[in-house]
């Protein structure tokens, strides 16, 4: 496979090494946020599982834009247990998101008020079990609305990134008990047969008698007489595509010319990857250590 | 509500299988799915299978037998667990047979691992189950009531966790975290006085192994519990040692992540996402790679007496393999016998150079020897006597080949004259002059074991001018039973490696050293000549010229070894060739070659002539002595189907036992193996290279000899397995065979044929029989992931996907064979994304075929048998815009519509009539469009399946699914448009949209045959549901949902198997769903 290869089958992952995006997840937010518009009025925002950096970029560069009749500059605190490259106006808590300490971080960079947005584009390595890497996601997500609402102020947004496989039904269960509406957003660029999708949380209002608990962990809802496993009566909610229809379409193949201004020049990410676990085994390979 | 549910997974399934546990030593209990089956490994048979181990269809992770100390007085009882759920089952005799639910819990939280623990106070067993929250919580495991908990000091989430202890005072828990530690602690009970005191109640960490630079995936105690191995994310088996909590070693090998492991007392076994298990001894040195599936071997477990380790995979294959066998019967110099050779001067007079032993053959089935000096000397060998001195040839030059059934073997001379050596002729040497100069090669062909005809040997002998010589000899026949049949042309600069011949089958090949192959047409009429009358400079035999070259056949490397057999018998001989020398001729050429791969090939003759059709995979030429009538020429046509690498090094024979059974010997780092057909490595042995003097006999079914040159020694070495065993039974093994280690993206069935093709790219036709699938053809010729395949007829199907590949296989007894391949686009980046066949009144000609693309277009293609496919109308004006998903086609009065849909949720009609009619001009491509007309709007999302039912004169019912989880039901009018009507009318008189359909992307939409309208998404869940169109509004309601256990489903279709209606359900695994 040529290395322009995956320039013409990814459009969006070509867009975004043109347009300077860590990665191409970048687009993934700006969409969700040209259908329900979760940066208007937002002058602090959290990044949770933030490395490398795309969604953080997003927030510095949009909330700048939004917020150009205040004099106050916008907060963007980013969080994730790996350290990432540094961005102009974004503070990095390099931390875990289970942990109390964190949440207290975060509040403390903003003097003691409370974030108007958070988000979470966090996924782990999939293994191929599907129902596991369900379960993992899941528990992600559960730990972020933990410490989210820790930081989260009443009426607040929470996004994240969801697997929409066979247990979806009860994290949005979950997440209904916490935000007044709750969307499932799919964004053009986002490829059409992932399994991905964005939980859209908004009007954060939880129930009247819950104490933030970073000690304990939300447990999901169990499947049971008002979860039934199968039915019409199973938790739903409304599913929202976004992203402008004649925008370019994540699956579709362009030929490399796509703007007739500027001719096609192949470019380098513009994050290269972090070392992987797997580095010494890489390592030994390459040192012909298996023949 | 249920009852789609509850008939879920009865008729057919198969899924990863993700767990394995040994009952017995020969009863194994495998899971996969919510499904348990009970496997003997003696007789390789299923005992039972329980269909719903665990509750709301939770996935098996592991099956915890329960060790007794007496194991007759009690049934034995298993405890399942998987997800979130655990069930205590008893297997109802010894025998693995009737396996009960005795009782079935749901947690809270996923649960890592199970264990059984004897309550020493009050002589109860009980389950403590670890949870992914780093928790122990021990229950009673009859009623499920809890008996108490703990919590580890490190709270976070595990990948993986482990118990050991006989008893609830001894258990002790390791923990793999996601932050690569594992944490050794043991379970302290919460006590409600302890909580209420407000010190920490958590139990503390004893031991925290820090070592692994990923997230920890599975661990295994020893049975001592003084070690404890750990496989991980970054590729490493590590091994611990409890009694001071350090790291004794960490284990490189394996190609991608690590999934689980087993600590044996003298083994450990890790199996991994690369698709293999690797054996490791005690000291960390790889003993063994066992190879499984392509990708992800998820389960392992060992028998009580651990002679047999039993692998799952996510290609659903069980495998047991013989813990003996690792290494493959690893034979170093100890299991060698270095034969004693004569002295020297016992048989030659006169002081001379030391002799070397030239060439060498095994004779007989016990201990016969030949061996070929130096001196000329050629020394035998019988069994039970010595070495003696039985021919001379002359000045030492002597070119040796024996046959693998040891019966024969060859003695090629300078003088151009051929020896041969038999057994069955006692003492008596036979030689005939075949050759005016010195014999350089020699090769005999065998006839294939226990087959008729057994003692008929065919010999190619190559000289040094290039003359290839094919005689045959009848063994049990008196002097005269030798002859000469024909010479072989030999290319010029074809130095010959290789040969097959088989006169029965009308055909013979030639290999030469620099990877070409030369096939021969052999006609029937051959008049043999004796080799007692055979006259080297006259040439009175027929002389066959090539018929067919394919240069580079095996790279730039040496063809090792040839092989012709018969097809296994077909059923559908008389569709494709009408005549029985059509049939006669149709055969398999294997080859085996030193670039390491195995390739097959059918040799066949087509009547007609056609352009050269050469290609990758298919090379033709036209057979010599042809009538000059066009009508009747004929072509011989070589078709590559199937290639395989069997090793890093090279190929060197290949054996063909039975019919169809081919084994073959491979030579890789100074080590000869035997590899049998399933890939199962028999036996290894450390001698010289593939390139010296070495012979292997198989005499009878379960004797393989052979015999080898290393440094100057003849080493001989004989494998006889124990006594009641055969040679199969005594290996390793499948107890299921897999389908596919990645996703399946195309489900489709004709009768009780079902075709697959997916992210492997591999086309697969199984036959449906008895609630299981048989695997009955496969074509490897996709470079890219297959996203659709179709039947056209039983014996033809399409197949499609990445890199804009379109193909066309017929079905031909157990070969899938490709006819026709469409010209690729030029972008390698193109998919084709859905097929679908264009029905018309001239199917005995042509197959008119409408594919979906990634650039948005679509491309109408003709396929004949004559011109393969041919492009005949394009939509050049890309109209979607967008990626197109999906396609349908309605058919009615002499109307054709195409319906298509793509990402952006737009449905568009096409006119596609012009196309079906005879007088159609379909020669060169035309324009698609202008469209019908444009659905906007159809889903939010990308149109991802769509059906079309036909109501009356124009109206018709379309069905959609979205990847907005949406169901949508329009009604058409077509009569509206008037069709090819230019401008945009809307068509849809009616619609209704089910907006939360399902909770996820809807994958499959088909119609039933009672109206109502199938609908599967990845959230798993199967729906059937009602289209009213009888009152004012269109509506759809849900009749049923069901419930699939293929994770990612990504095709559906809807079939009768059985006589009756079953949804086949396809993504990791398939399944058949009652509908």
């Amino acid at each position: 496979m040529g290395k322009s290869s995956k320039d013409k089958r990814d459009v969006y992952y070509r867009l975004a090494k043109e347009q300077g995006w860590r990665a191409r997840s970048a687009f993934k937010l700006l969409q969700v946020d040209e259908e329900f518009n979760i940066f208007q009025g937002v002058t602090r925002a959290v990044d949770l599982c933030a490395a490398p950096g795309s969604w953080s970029q997003v927030l510095s560069k949009e909330l700048q834009k939004n917020n150009t009749d205040t004099n106050e500059p916008p907060q963007i605190v980013a969080v994730d247990l790996q350290a990432m490259a540094p961005l102009p106006g974004v503070t990095q808590i390099q931390g875990d998101i289970t942990k109390l300490s964190t949440a207290e971080q975060i509040v403390s960079h903003f003097d003691g008020a409370q974030a108007d947005l958070v988000v979470s584009d966090g996924a782990p390595d999939v293994t191929g079990l599907h129902d596991l890497d369900e379960y993992i996601q899941a528990q992600l997500i559960l730990a972020a609305l933990n410490i989210t609402t820790h930081v989260l102020r009443k009426g607040g947004t929470f996004v994240a990134k969801i697997f929409r496989g066979k247990d979806v039904t009860l994290l949005y269960a979950q997440l209904k008990i916490f935000f007044r509406t709750v969307h499932v957003a799919k964004p053009r660029s986002s490829r059409n047969s992932s399994i991905e999708a964005f939980i859209v949380c908004l009007e954060y209002n939880p129930p009247e008698d819950y104490v933030p608990n970073m000690a304990n962990p939300l447990m999901d809802v169990p499947y049971g007489p008002d979860q039934p496993i199968v039915g019409s009566n199973r938790v739903i909610v409304p599913f929202v595509a976004c992203g402008d229809l004649r925008g370019f379409d994540a699956d579709m193949t362009y030929p490399l010319e796509i703007d007739d201004d500027e001719p096609y020049h192949q470019r380098d990410p513009m994050q290269m990857p972090i070392s992987p676990p797997y580095k010494k085994a890489l390592e030994l390979k390459r040192a012909n250590f298996y023949n | 509500m249920d009852a789609l549910s509850a008939v879920s997974a009865a008729r057919l399934s198969h899924l990863p299988v993700t767990a394995a546990e040994f009952l017995t030593d020969t009863l194994l209990l495998t899971g996969a799915g919510t499904a348990l089956t009970i496997y003997n490994t003696h007789t390789h048979t299923i005992q039972s299978k329980l269909i719903r181990a665990l509750p709301n269809f939770q996935r098996i992770h592991g099956i915890i037998v329960q060790k007794r100390e007496s194991p007759h007085t009690t049934q034995p009882t298993v405890l399942v667990f998987g997800s979130k759920s655990w069930s205590v089952i008893t297997v109802g005799t010894e025998d693995g047979s009737a396996a009960i639910v005795q009782s079935q819990h749901t947690m809270r939280d996923w649960i890592k691992a199970a264990h059984w623990a004897l309550d020493e106070a009050s002589g109860r067993w009980l389950v403590a189950l670890a949870f992914a929250h780093n928790d122990v919580v021990v229950y009673d495991p009859e009623s499920g009531a809890e008996e108490w908990r703990a919590q580890c000091e490190e709270h976070c989430i595990l990948y993986a966790a482990a118990f050991h202890g006989r008893t609830v005072a001894e258990m002790e828990v390791a923990s793999g975290t996601v932050f690569n530690q594992v944490l050794i602690w043991k379970p302290q009970r919460i006590t409600s006085s302890s909580s209420s005191s407000g010190a920490s109640t958590d139990s503390p960490v004893i031991w925290r192994l820090r070592g692994h630079e990923g997230v920890v995936f599975g661990l295994c105690f020893s049975h001592d519990g003084r070690r404890i191995a750990s496989v991980s994310d970054d590729r490493t088996v590590r091994l611990w040692d409890l009694e001071n909590g350090t790291a004794v070693s960490a284990l490189f090998g394996h190609q991608a992540r690590i999934w689980t492991c087993l600590l044996l007392d003298h083994l450990i076994v890790s199996a991994s996402e690369d698709g293999t298990c690797r054996v490791w001894s005690n000291q960390g040195v790889l003993v063994d790679a066992w190879t499984q599936a392509k990708k992800n071997v998820w389960a392992l477990a060992t028998n009580p007496s651990q002679t047999l380790v039993a692998s799952g995979a996510a290609d659903g294959s069980v495998r047991i393999w013989r813990v003996g066998e690792a290494g493959g019967r690893l034979i170093d110099a100890d299991g060698l016998f270095a034969e004693p050779m004569p002295a020297q001067e016992e048989y030659l007079a006169g002081v001379r150079a030391t002799e070397h032993i030239r060439g060498l053959a095994l004779l007989g089935g016990s201990g016969g020897l030949l061996a070929v000096m130096d001196s000329g000397c050629v020394l035998r060998k019988d069994a039970g006597s010595g070495w003696r001195v039985w021919a001379h040839v002359p000045e030492g030059y002597a070119m040796v080949a024996g046959s693998v059934s040891g019966q024969l073997a060859a003695v090629g001379q300078r003088d151009g004259c051929v020896m041969l050596v038999c057994p069955a002729w006692g003492d008596s040497p036979r030689a005939a002059r075949l050759h005016s100069s010195a014999v350089r090669h020699l090769a005999i062909v065998a006839p294939p074991a226990n087959e008729p005809g057994d003692d008929l040997y065919d010999l190619i002998t190559v000289d040094s001018d290039h003359q290839a010589v094919w005689s045959r000899v009848r063994l049990s026949g008196g002097q005269s039973a030798w002859s000469v049949v024909a010479t072989l042309e030999m290319p010029e600069n074809a130095n010959f490696s290789a040969a097959a011949v088989s006169l029965a089958l009308g055909w013979a090949a030639v290999g030469s050293t620099k990877g070409a192959l030369y096939i021969y047409d052999v006609p029937t009429d051959l008049v043999e000549c004796l080799v007692d009358e055979y006259d080297v400079d006259r040439n009175d035999v027929a002389h066959l010229d090539v018929a067919v070259c394919w240069a580079s056949a095996h790279d730039k490397f040496t063809v090792s070894s040839l092989l012709i057999h018969q097809l296994p018998p077909s059923d559908n001989d008389n569709c494709d060739y009408g005549d029985d020398q059509g049939a006669r001729k149709r055969c398999v050429l294997v080859t085996g070659g030193r670039d390491g791969m195995m390739q097959r090939f059918v040799l066949e003759i087509a009547h007609t002539v056609c352009a050269s059709r050469d290609s990758k995979h298919e090379r033709t030429g036209p057979l010599a002595n042809q009538p000059d009538n066009d009508q009747n020429r004929r072509t011989a046509v070589v078709s590559r189907i199937s290639s395989q690498r069997l090793t890093a090094g090279w190929v060197e024979q290949l054996v063909l036992l039975g019919a169809n059974e081919i084994h073959a010997v491979t030579f890789y780092r100074k080590h000869m193996a035997l590899i049998d057909p399933n890939g199962l490595k028999l036996l290894s042995i450390a001698c010289a290279g593939g390139n010296k003097q070495w012979h292997l006999t198989r005499t009878s079914e379960n004797h393989i000899r052979c015999a080898f040159l290393k440094k100057s020694q003849l080493l001989t070495y004989d494998l006889l397995p124990p006594p009641n065993h055969t040679l199969a039974n005594c290996s390793s093994c499948y107890l299921t065979p897999g389908i596919s280690s990645l996703d399946i993206r195309s489900i489709t069935a004709m009768g009780n044929l079902i075709a697959l093709g997916g992210e492997d790219c591999v086309v697969r036709v199984y036959e449906y029989a008895k609630s299981a699938l048989h695997l009955r053809a496969q074509g490897r010729r996709h470079g890219s992931a297959i996203r659709c395949v179709v039947f056209v007829t039983p014996h033809c199907l399409l197949s499609a996907g990445g890199n804009s590949e379109l193909r066309c296989w017929r079905l031909d007894g157990s070969s899938l064979l490709e006819s026709a391949v469409a010209p690729t686009q030029s972008s390698d980046s193109l998919r084709i994304m859905q097929l679908a066949l264009i029905p018309h009144g001239n199917h005995s000609e042509y197959t008119l075929i409408a594919a979906a693309y990634s650039d948005a277009s679509i491309r109408l293609w003709r396929l004949d048998p004559l011109n393969g496919f041919t492009c005949v109308a394009s939509d050049n004006q890309h109209t979607h815009a967008h990626c197109v998903l999906s396609l349908a086609v309605l058919s009615y009065g002499d109307s054709t519509v195409l319906l298509s849909g793509a990402t952006d949720g737009q449905v568009i009609l096409w006119d596609v009539s012009v196309y079906t009619r005879p007088t159609a001009s379909l020669s060169h491509a035309g324009d698609l469009g202008p469209p019908i007309c444009v659905l906007p709007g159809i889903h939010q999302s990308g149109v991802n399946t769509m059906d079309v039912k036909h109501l009356a004169d124009s109206r018709a019912l379309l069905a959609s699914g979205g990847d907005d989880n949406s169901l949508t039901v329009c009604e058409l009018d077509l009569s509206i448009t008037g069709l090819n009507v230019d401008g945009n009318v809307d068509v849809v008189v009616r619609r209704a949209t089910y907006a939360c359909a399902h909770a996820s992307s809807v994958q499959g939409v088909e119609f039933m045959t009672d109206g109502g309208v199938c609908s599967v998404a990845t959230d798993q869940r199967v729906a059937k549901w009602a289209v009213s169109a009888d009152g004012e509004e269109l509506s759809i309601e849900l009749e049923d949902m069901g419930f699939t256990q293929v994770a990612d489903p990504s095709a559906m279709s809807v079939v009768r198997l059985d006589n009756v209606d079953v949804c086949l359900v396809a993504g990791i695994g398939i399944e058949a769903i009652d509908i």
